[in-house]
């Protein structure tokens, strides 16, 4: 741990507002980019890095420094945003990312958008939505080492530490996970040939 | 190396994290092995894939709730106790005097109060008293020796009573303290049971408005800092 985060790390242990401000600026960044990677909504992300924060600034008193102090405040995070996923699979609501089942398969909700926009902007918003819609079809164990390997690019040794397991239980993780993803991947690739073979033949009239 | 092992390392191997031995095991595999050198390559396109992920940037706003947040929690705990604490306290006590200056003297009346009626005599003698109702059954506060009712003349069994040596007066009332009436006379209400119940009335005039005041500051206060 640098020695300014650890100035910082005790000045704000003795309750000083103004260096855990200076703290959470280094941090916000990924801290936002975790939450919203694990929950795919924007509103939420921001809810949940909230409340991470919130956490990790009562429990600083108990934080004695045998981590880094990054590591502890992503394992907070992570902790959090894993407790909301528990959640949320309880209540039933609905999310606009989870695809709709239909006879035919699963389509994507989509929120009507009227505002006019280039080809590009359109193509771009259908794929972050595949993307979300395929990290939402992981569990939330698997999202979690997914989200923090290729996304936030984040050491085996650090997942470990956050994650608190050892390094062999990582690699599996890691492992089951990215099989999914390949799984999910392919079916995904699958059904966008299948759509682009029929609209060749004409027999699909949805511009895709 | 087989298959088996391949998908143990894949993750490794795709990461570039495999020492220099296993890498070479590892490729040696993919060269004769088409099924694993297909789902590397799928992982690869699939992490890739993934990767096009859009980048996002917390709210503006995000910081500044946190810190109102954590300000609002500081002042709370700053205070040793919630707010409105003393207030609450202080019509706890109000409530207890309350409670206390109406049933104490009802208690004392339930305990003495058939004895202290009977004859004007003894009247007078528990009107000196009244203020004290703690006080112990000594020679003072002895009570006559029939047993009266609340109201009534005073009868010609009360003025019987009188001529009865104080000897006597006390052993018969130290048998009659239980309050078990054996020979009913027509009672008279002492002077000093008025007094209580106008002292009683003054002590509810004076403390329910305190006692109100104080309960309803205390939720006020507690109130203004509830999220």
């Amino acid at each position: 741990m640098p020695e300014d985060e650890k100035l910082l790390v005790s000045h704000c242990q003795t309750g000083d507002l103004r260096a855990y401000d200076e703290l959470m600026q280094r941090y916000e960044k990924k801290v936002y980019a975790l939450c919203f990677r694990m929950v795919g909504d924007r509103d939420d992300a921001a809810d949940l890095a909230q409340e991470a924060f919130l956490k990790a600034f009562r429990a600083l008193p108990s934080f004695k420094g045998e981590a880094s102090f990054s590591t502890w405040l992503f394992r907070i995070v992570t902790n959090t945003c894993l407790d909301e996923r528990r959640k949320r699979k309880n209540n039933s609501s609905v999310s606009l990312d989870k695809p709709w089942p239909t006879e035919e398969g699963e389509l994507l909700r989509e929120v009507l958008d009227n505002t006019p926009g280039p080809l590009a902007v359109t193509l771009q918003r259908e794929l972050q939505a595949e993307i979300r819609s395929l990290l939402n079809k992981l569990s939330p164990a698997q999202r979690a080492v997914i989200v923090m390997r290729d996304l936030e690019g984040f050491s085996y040794e650090e997942m470990a530490t956050i994650l608190q397991v050892n390094m062999g239980t990582i690699k599996s993780r890691l492992n089951r996970a990215r099989q999914q993803l390949r799984t999910l991947y392919l079916q995904k690739r699958e059904q966008i040939s299948t759509q682009e073979h029929l609209k060749g033949k004409g027999g699909l009239n949805r511009d895709l | 190396m087989i298959c088996e092992e391949c998908k143990k390392k894949m993750s490794e191997y795709v990461d570039g994290l495999l020492n220099d031995v296993d890498l070479q095991e590892y490729e040696g595999h993919l060269h004769i092995c088409s099924h694993c050198r297909h789902e590397v390559e799928i992982t690869r396109a699939a992490v890739l894939w993934l990767q096009q992920a859009e980048d996002v940037t917390p709210p503006p706003t995000l910081r500044a709730s946190v810190l109102t947040a954590l300000q609002t929690e500081k002042k709370i705990r700053r205070s040793r106790f919630f707010p409105g604490f003393t207030h609450a306290v202080a019509a706890a006590a109000v409530f207890i005097l309350l409670v206390a200056g109406n049933l104490l003297p009802l208690s004392y009346q339930a305990r003495y109060g058939r004895q202290m009626v009977g004859s004007s005599n003894d009247a007078i003698t528990f009107e000196s008293k009244t203020d004290s109702p703690t006080l112990d059954n000594s020679e003072g506060l002895k009570p006559p020796s029939e047993n009266v009712q609340p109201r009534g003349d005073l009868g010609s069994n009360g003025r019987e009573d009188i001529t009865v040596d104080s000897k006597q007066q006390s052993e018969t009332v130290s048998e009659e303290l239980d309050g078990v009436a054996k020979d009913p006379v027509k009672p008279k209400l002492p002077a000093f049971l008025h007094l209580f119940g106008t002292q009683r009335i003054l002590l509810n005039l004076i403390l329910l408005p305190i006692f109100i005041f104080l309960t309803r500051v205390a939720v006020l206060k507690r109130r203004e800092v509830l999220p």
